[in-house]
């Protein structure tokens, strides 16, 4: 095999690579679609923009580059035997001329790559989604994508294909986010604005991914505008966000930044005492080309959440203050090495810190700091050995450092963890029949310090053309976890998750996907995707049931499965866009013996996105509708009075009111179902554009459950059930200003 | 005529279908069952047992649940008790409890499983101190030989002042505490519970409980033993407990000055040496129910709600 390849790669046929970039920005364009007339042999770019055509006859041709939104463009080349010819290319935005077809970057994956799974958003489907708030948030437009399921309108925690939020990989240009949330879960802490593009894969990732059982989401930002400095600033009833992007020599930067604050104001307004809340984002990025073939883009992440209160009457008696949030540098370089051989390699530090610090006085006080600390250093290399095989291989080494420290006046409690996660992975697309039959093996290998695990992944991805607009796919793969959080598996709540190692005497999580799917193309801009998958878990940890902690120690075995099948209709372009998906699964743990359904078990869940440009008056209209079968909870089926002896109370006996739970799963609550809409209108102007808008959460007033609980009351006998619901209707209005 | 069905309608009745969540009512899941409450005191001679039901979630309580059976019974005898009302049970000629017998409970109702039981009575024990009449402060530590086959202790507190009366209740394991100094023949557990008291008599007592007891009260929330939820303790059919005690009070004098008080603990305990570290207090609750004493007749009934760590009356 590798003799093979290698006898590929020294094929005598020549050439043709570069970038391809938005000419009005200089942002790479990924995923735009690149050919040769009149062959026809083409590629994709890759994520920064990189396209590579190998296997190309010696002659004379026609280079074209194609993108949606942007202008074709062409341009003659000449390649030689042997010989790599390079050709950079710039993209204008513009209108497409009649009769000319511009495959979108979906419909360039859909014919050049194996990528299984995946959903891949654009920051103006992210502006797709009504805000709440006010706030665009990308794990609010991730949550409508098929197999992923929201448990409440306050969590944007992402339960997807049966698996648990902590079974996500979350990257931020190559930097792990271990607690994607700010305000109790209800935002992320990305700035949507700065970001390009995201990248959900659902399943049977390719190898160049791992640590995660059961996905990976995968954020890239925006490089900068190396044209010309830009800015734009946006009020909300929520927040204030600005971002600045520009050129510097021989590169670009930009910067965004967002913070709260309507809490505060809204606390005051209502006579709220002693509580205050705001939290912050901040996101920088420069990007540095010194030679065409090698690029650095540093990039920083700051983002923390800081919740005071204390007591009104004296602050000195109780004054306390609880924050948390992310910290991350990465350093990118991106390297051609040689016209076949494009390299990546990130060292990234990243750290999620919290810390709660309570006084009662000067003299008493009590702080609980966590910390988990992540180095990161992971190179990925793509060969290009011919035109039928791409070749991916690199390393993936991370020391992840947890601690947990407790100070009460003298005494001092540190616990300190850590662990070192080693990967190398080796991956190979091979086009077995030309733009017929697609096979993407791959290998990744893991070796976890703590209990000194050996893990082999392998990984298989398959696709089938048959017909132009058509393609089977199936994809299998191993996946194993050497972190998990102790976030009660029932908490309706978290403020953030506390993350631990996989305890040395246990074994590490696992979980096997198998995956089918068939993708059709309806239309140029229309695609419709089935898949149906079946996830198997082994050695998974869970929390206790019923406690509010269990330390690591404690964590319960569990082995489980979910398996569904998902549908996704999705028009890219046009006066009409958006998609419809749907999900349809099953999910089941079990844990000493008993089997249940954990609450995200959502039998059903329809997301319709519609989007319809400039409708009327120049307002471009935005809508979202979910429907949703109930997700299941332990209720109470009855009561019984719990008595114990009081000697001391004149030998009488006294009681609780104690409540009989039903079985785990055994009640589902109803329906859920809500409908946003939002409007939004631009103004331009000579110095630049005003954009305002109009949003309405719930617009009909759908009174969604988010928890029932039992209680009685003083003098009532009989315990009721109550609920608390989710978001009742919410209309926000804001201004966004770009110069 | 050929009935035509637009798919459009088909594919929406199936939706529906498929959305609309089908659930099992509360009432459909649960199934009632007897609720017993039966504590042997060793050297009583009246035994007492509540019996009354679980309900579904949407059923109001009966105060008056009437109809069981109970019947208690050791090697040589059995007794059958006397319903007295308000889900009372009593049998006023009751052999007081020995240590180490054996006991059985059953109890019937025509509309219920039957419920059944037994239990071990725990050794007895003695308080070493403080002595009856002694005066004592927060310094003080109630001291008592151990009970050689009891799984735990039940010790409370009540002092009657002019304003209320205040209870303190903990429930104790026999074994060894991590963090506790151990003693095989004796335990002691200090009292600085009293420090906010007022000045006055009061009266100390300690139940050593059988394991079906212990594990009740464990599972109540109370004490320093591994907390169970499990709604019944030493039977089976129904929920409830059914176990035995051996219970022991002395009757001092609380002294809110210590330095003087402390001369007298000095004089009466031998033990006073030992260091030992405060227990939890945890929360009791508030309801409360008829009198359990042989000369007492059952009356009033609780209230359903939580009390306070340190429970007034």
């Amino acid at each position: 095999m590798t003799f093979l390849l290698l006898a590929a790669a020294f094929g005598q046929d020549g050439a043709v690579n570069g970038f391809v970039r938005d000419a009005s920005n200089g942002e790479p364009l990924a995923f735009a679609n690149v050919y040769l007339d009149p062959i026809g042999q083409g590629a994709a770019t890759n994520d920064r923009g990189y396209y590579y055509i190998g296997g190309v006859p010696e002659g004379s041709y026609q280079l074209a580059a194609s993108y949606v939104g942007y202008k074709t463009e062409r341009r003659y080349i000449s390649v030689e035997q042997g010989l790599t010819t390079t050709a950079d290319i710039t993209l204008d935005l513009g209108a497409v001329e009649v009769d000319e077809v511009v495959v979108s970057a979906e419909r360039a994956r859909f014919e050049r790559e194996v990528e299984i799974s995946a959903t891949r958003l654009e920051t103006r489907q992210l502006a797709l989604i009504p805000r709440v708030g006010g706030e665009v948030d990308l794990f609010r437009a991730i949550q409508l994508l098929p197999g992923v399921i929201s448990t409440s309108d306050f969590s944007n925690k992402l339960y997807i294909r049966g698996g648990s939020p902590d079974q996500n990989l979350i990257l931020l240009d190559g930097i792990t986010v271990y607690n994607p949330s700010h305000l109790f879960g209800i935002f992320s802490p990305f700035v949507p604005e700065a970001i390009s593009d995201v990248t959900l894969l659902a399943g049977g990732h390719p190898a160049n991914y791992g640590g995660r059982l059961s996905s990976v989401l995968d954020v890239v930002t925006k490089e900068g505008n190396s044209k010309k400095y830009t800015g734009e600033g946006s009020l909300s009833l929520l927040a204030a966000k600005a971002i600045a992007e520009g050129p510097i020599p021989k590169g670009s930067f930009l910067v965004a930044g967002r913070r709260t604050y309507l809490p505060d104001a809204l606390l005051s307004a209502f006579d709220v005492e002693g509580l205050g809340y705001y939290f912050y984002d901040l996101m920088g990025k420069v990007n540095y080309a010194p030679s065409p073939d090698y690029a650095f883009t540093l990039t920083g992440l700051g983002a923390e959440d800081v919740l005071d209160f204390w007591d009104p009457d004296d602050r000195d008696n109780l004054n306390a203050r609880l924050n948390w949030g992310n910290r991350g540098v990465s350093l990118r370089s991106n390297m051609i090495l040689t016209p076949t051989l494009y390299g990546e390699v990130i060292g990234a530090w990243s750290n999620f810190f919290s810390q709660f610090r309570v006084s009662f006085g000067p003299a008493d006080q009590a702080v609980l700091k966590t910390d988990l600390t992540d180095f990161m250093l992971k190179s990925d290399f793509t060969w290009y050995l011919a035109d039928r095989h791409t070749l991916s291989l690199g390393t993936d080494l991370k020391a992840a450092q947890m601690a947990i420290n407790i100070t009460y006046d003298t005494t001092e409690f540190e616990r300190r963890d850590t662990i070192w996660p080693l990967s190398a992975y080796v991956e190979d697309k091979w086009e077995l029949v030309p733009e017929r039959l697609f096979f993407r093996p791959g290998l990744r290998y893991s070796w976890y310090s703590k209990g000194s695990r050996h893990e082999l992944e392998p990984r298989l991805g398959v696709k089938y053309k048959p017909w132009e607009n058509t393609a089977f796919n199936v994809a299998f793969g191993r996946f194993t976890q050497p972190v998990l959080t102790l976030n009660s598996t029932e908490a309706v709540f978290s403020i953030y998750d506390v993350w631990v190692a996989v305890p040395r005497d246990r074994e590490t999580p696992s979980a096997v996907h198998y995956i089918a799917g068939v993708e059709q193309w309806l239309q140029d801009d229309v695609i419709l995707e089935l898949e149906a998958y079946y996830k198997d878990y082994d050695n998974l940890l869970e929390t206790r049931y019923g406690e509010m902690f269990t330390p690591p120690d404690s964590l319960l075995g569990a082995d489980g499965y979910s398996y569904g099948a998902e549908l996704m209709l999705r028009k890219t372009e046009g006066w009409y866009n958006g998609w419809v998906s749907y999900s349809y699964m099953w999910t089941k743990r079990s844990t000493r013996g008993e089997s249940y359904s954990p609450h995200y078990d959502r039998r059903h869940n329809l997301n319709v996105v519609s989007n319809f440009p400039r409708l009327f008056l120049g307002v471009d209209v935005t809508a979202r509708f979910t429907l949703g079968t109930g997700l299941p909870y332990a209720g109470i089926i009855g009561y019984y009075r719990r008595r114990f002896y009081r000697p001391d109370a004149g030998n009488q006996t006294w009681f609780w009111t104690r409540y009989i739970e039903g079985p785990r799963d055994a009640f589902r609550y109803p329906l859920y179902h809500r409908l946003d809409a939002g409007l939004s209108k631009t103004w331009k102007f000579k110095w630049g554009e005003v954009t305002g808008f109009l949003d309405v959460i719930n617009v009909y007033y759908a009174r969604n459950v988010l928890l029932y609980y039992w209680d009685t009351e003083d003098d009532e006998e009989l315990p009721t059930r109550k609920k608390i619901g989710m978001l009742p209707i919410l209309p926000t209005v804001g201004v966004k200003v770009g110069f | 005529m050929t009935r035509f069905i637009p798919p459009a309608a088909v594919a929406a009745s199936l939706l529906l279908t498929a959305f609309s969540a089908c659930e099992l009512t509360p009432a459909e899941m649960f199934e009632p069952e007897l609720n017993v409450h039966c504590l042997l005191v060793a050297e009583h001679d009246t035994a007492a047992a509540l019996v009354d039901r679980t309900y579904a979630i949407d059923d109001p309580y009966i105060v008056d649940f009437r109809g069981a059976s109970v019947a208690v019974w050791t090697r040589e005898d059995t007794w059958e008790f006397r319903e007295l009302g308000n889900s009372w049970y009593k049998e006023y000629r009751f052999a007081p409890p020995v240590p180490h017998d054996t006991y059985g409970i059953r109890v019937t109702h025509p509309d219920f499983d039957t419920v059944a039981g037994s239990t071990i009575v725990p050794d007895t024990f003695s308080l070493l101190h403080p002595r009856p009449g002694d005066t004592i402060d927060q310094n003080d530590s109630l001291v008592w030989s151990r009970s050689r086959s009891c799984l735990g202790y039940y010790m409370s507190m009540e002092q009657a002042t002019r304003r209320d009366t205040f209870f303190y209740t903990i429930v104790i394991p026999n074994e060894s505490i991590p963090g506790w100094p151990y003693d095989s023949l004796t335990e002691r557990v200090p009292l600085v519970f009293l420090q906010y008291r007022e000045e006055g008599p009061c009266t100390l007592r300690l139940c050593a409980l059988d394991q079906n007891y212990f594990d009740w009260m464990s599972g109540s929330g109370q004490g320093l033993g591994s907390v169970s939820n499990s709604m019944n303790a030493g039977i089976t059919g129904g929920v409830g407990v059914f176990g035995a005690a051996v219970q022991r009070e002395v009757a001092v004098y609380y002294r809110s000055d210590t330095s003087s008080s402390i001369q007298s603990r000095r004089k009466s305990d031998p033990l006073s040496g030992l260091i030992v570290k405060p227990p939890t207090s945890r929360r009791l609750p508030s309801g409360s129910e008829p009198v359990l004493s042989p000369c007492a007749s059952p009356s009033a009934t609780g209230r359903v709600s939580p009390g306070p760590a340190l429970a007034r009356r």
